[in-house]
């Protein structure tokens, strides 16, 4: 017999990985209520560390420059401003994960084969939400202004926020990627294939206008699988199989050897933005989250947090970007084995 | 001759233990529609039909986040009298993954059960007047008692692919109906999973690839002569069959058709296609029928009309067709249907399953009433 996957769970959960945003594989993750509720030493040490409470315990988090997205233990959807959660709480439904943050409405994903839903940010008027698309083959996901864009079988998708319609609009045919990610007006996602040698694999970095106005073309081809890649308008950025961060410009990436821009200690859950790259370094038995400029550390990176930082989601990384602030969430306790969920720590980015 | 209805694929698959009243009849009513043959409170997917009965698998219970819990069965009634007519050939089948068939008065259907819980193959076989003492009969050849992977039914035998011990190539198998003559034969071996399986004249055709995630390469369509004398030929490459997951099974064999001169296949994507080749394999790339189709799941061709059960936003799965060569603005036939296999022919009529409303959102989809319908062809 064969068991039922839960397709749209997995599709709402890599899209937050697509996307650098903060997500769990939606377990449980409690509090002791038999531990007193300790802050880790390193929390508060220092000025530049901000502790934001949240209402309600939270699954996983997401962000932007308003607001703070969480999702509670019974799936609800919920939102508050930075500044005043408490008093500005909204909720928006009942979701298996949050897909993307547009620029003014979230997507989220529903219960019902892979179905896709979208509200205002600022809430649902009379608790109304839209549904977006409803599709079993969904994967890999990635939200750009308010559009939604995924994968699905053989193509990549996109729709407006406002719903798709029965055929959505195709950003590009024939392409089976496991990763997408969204840079300027341009896709950029990974496709897998054999390699000559009929054993091991290879990664297509790809990329297409958002609109599917163009075919594909081939950025970079990756001598791996599952490669953890971030874009931006200029650069590729990749964790090679030695664990070092390396980049190539766009148009010439396929020609040209990458750069080295990091060390080559354990690391994973690559993002990067203007104010630099960002990845999780597990070397030490935690996951601290890591800094370099663009061009590369100088010396050694810079580890941004210094506490644990949840290390073992199944997919997401357990920290956020805004324009502003790195966010993440710690573990607290004597022996760190309970993770914080009512609270989000934040730092100010730093500049390149 | 009774004449063969071969049924299109899966949509249900059996894997929970809720506790069901397993021998109780499903309660059937009439319906003064006359396109109705009968309601039934089960979710019908799968239907044959004969001369005199429609056959179909039905199932109760509800689909879930973990899939679907309940039972399947095979039962049958009386074109015309379907409410005084029932016959119930068995009442809890693994799955309908690999529907049945009926062929001289007896159907034909397989089974995961006996004679363990390991997941084996069986084939079954009873009367469709009922079953002898209301057992079915175990019918299977032992090179069959492997794990299998698709089934077509033909004329006289069924065909059947199955993992071949030590590897991960497939085998492909002729076993002949019960009172026919020969033993099970392997026709050839396939090197990768057989994805689709279909059986036109004297030739067996296959879809050979990976039903891998997240990324499923493109196939290849395949035929060989059943007798096992020639080499397979290669029909058509870059044969995108479908995605992999239909949020229900995704594993489910896919489905081809025929018609005298073409081989059919369905793209299942939102942006998919019916896509088909001649039977001798295509020259180039294969010849777009009909599109765009959001995610078609099966398909059938009767003459010249190309039918097709399809994914739609606001309307479930829904029934279309067109006339081939004319394929611009097909017709919508019937929507809300019970299932993406419940789709059969006579020399009258189409026959499906419909449900008064698309399904509502999981985790609780409960397919509790189906009507079967025939519909002028």
């Amino acid at each position: 017999m064969i068991a039922h996957r839960s397709i749209g769970r997995e599709l709402a959960l890599l899209l937050a990985s697509s996307l650098g945003l903060a997500a769990c594989s939606g377990r449980v993750l409690t509090l002791d209520d038999t531990q007193s509720p300790e802050t880790p030493s390193n929390v508060d040490a220092g000025p530049s560390v901000e502790k934001l409470p949240l209402p309600d315990e939270s699954g996983s988090f997401w962000v932007d420059d308003t607001r703070l997205y969480w999702q509670t233990e019974s799936q609800w959807l919920r939102s508050c401003l930075h500044e005043d959660c408490d008093h500005t709480t909204i909720s928006y439904g009942r979701a298996l994960g949050l897909v993307g943050i547009g620029e003014n409405v979230i997507f989220w994903s529903t219960w019902g084969g892979g179905g896709v839903s979208s509200c205002p940010k600022t809430g649902c008027e009379n608790g109304a939400l839209t549904w977006v698309v409803r599709d079993p083959n969904g994967q890999a996901s990635a939200v750009s202004g308010d559009y939604y864009y995924w994968s699905s079988a053989f193509d990549i998708f996109r729709c407006p926020s406002a719903g798709c319609g029965e055929i959505p609009e195709v950003v590009a045919r024939g392409e089976s990627p496991w990763d997408l990610k969204l840079a300027g007006s341009r896709v950029y996602w990974s496709n897998i294939r054999a390699a000559a040698d009929g054993v091991s694999e290879l990664s297509d970095i790809r990329s297409a206008p958002q609109d599917g106005s163009e075919g594909p073309t081939t950025i970079a081809t990756i001598s791996y699988s599952y490669v953890d890649f971030a874009v931006d308008t200029r650069n590729l950025y990749w964790i090679d199989q030695s664990f070092q961060v390396v980049s190539c410009p766009l148009e010439t990436c396929q020609s040209q050897s990458p750069t080295p821009l990091t060390s080559n200690q354990p690391k994973w859950g690559l993002t990067v933005d203007a104010s630099g790259l960002y990845w999780l370094d597990r070397s030490g038995g935690t996951d601290v989250v890591m800094h370099c400029p663009l061009g590369g550390c100088s010396s050694e990176p810079q580890a941004l947090t210094t506490g644990h930082v949840l290390g073992t989601w199944s997919y997401g990384y357990p920290y956020a970007l805004d324009s502003t602030y790195l966010y993440w969430q710690e573990r607290r306790g004597k022996t760190g084995d309970t993770l914080d969920t009512r609270s989000v720590r934040r730092m100010r980015k730093p500049t390149q | 001759m009774r004449r063969l209805l071969i049924m299109l694929p899966v949509l249900a698959l059996a894997c929970g233990s809720k506790s069901l009243d397993l021998q109780a009849a499903p309660h059937i009513t009439s319906s003064t529609d006359p396109t109705v043959v009968g309601a039934i409170d089960e979710q019908v997917s799968r239907i044959a039909v004969d001369g005199e009965r429609i056959y179909w698998m039905g199932s109760q219970g509800w689909f879930s986040t973990e899939g679907f819990r309940g039972t399947t069965a095979l039962r049958s009634c009386k074109k015309a009298d379907c409410e005084n007519s029932l016959v119930t050939y068995a009442s809890e089948l693994a799955g309908t993954q690999f529907g049945f068939a009926v062929q001289e008065g007896q159907i034909y259907w397989f089974d995961f059960r006996y004679p363990s819980s390991e997941p084996l193959w069986s084939i079954f076989a009873c009367d469709v007047a009922g079953c002898a003492a209301g057992t079915p009969t175990r019918t299977t050849p032992s090179e069959l008692d492997r794990y299998g992977r698709a089934v077509a039914y033909g004329s006289d035998a069924i065909y059947a692919s199955v993992h071949l011990d030590g590897g991960d190539s497939t085998g492909l198998y002729r076993i002949p109906f019960p009172g026919h003559t020969g033993p099970a034969k392997l026709i050839t071996i396939a090197t990768g999973d057989v994805l689709a399986l279909g059986i036109h004249g004297d030739y067996l055709y296959w879809v050979e690839g990976a039903a891998v995630t997240p990324a499923p390469p493109p196939s290849t369509l395949w035929r060989a002569h059943v007798s096992g004398n020639e080499t397979p030929q290669t029909l058509a490459k870059n044969v995108q069959l479908a995605g992999y997951g239909s949020g229900l099974d995704p594993d489910y064999p896919r489905v081809l058709a025929f018609d005298s001169s073409y081989i059919y296949w369905h793209q299942r994507t939102l942006d998919g296609a019916i896509e088909r080749c001649p039977l001798s394999g295509c020259a180039g790339a294969a010849e777009v029928v009909v599109a765009p189709i959001r995610s078609p799941l099966s398909v059938l061709v009767a003459g010249s009309k190309l039918y097709w059960i399809h994914d739609t936003q606001a309307q479930g799965l829904a029934l279309s067709s067109c006339t081939i060569g004319n394929c611009v603005s097909p017709e919508l036939n019937a929507p809300y249907l019970a299932s993406i296999t419940a789709l059969a022919l006579d020399d009258q009529y189409l026959y499906t399953a419909t449900t008064d409303h698309a399904p509502p959102p999981l985790p609780i989809w409960n397919h509790s009433l189906s009507q079967i319908r025939r519909l002028p062809r």
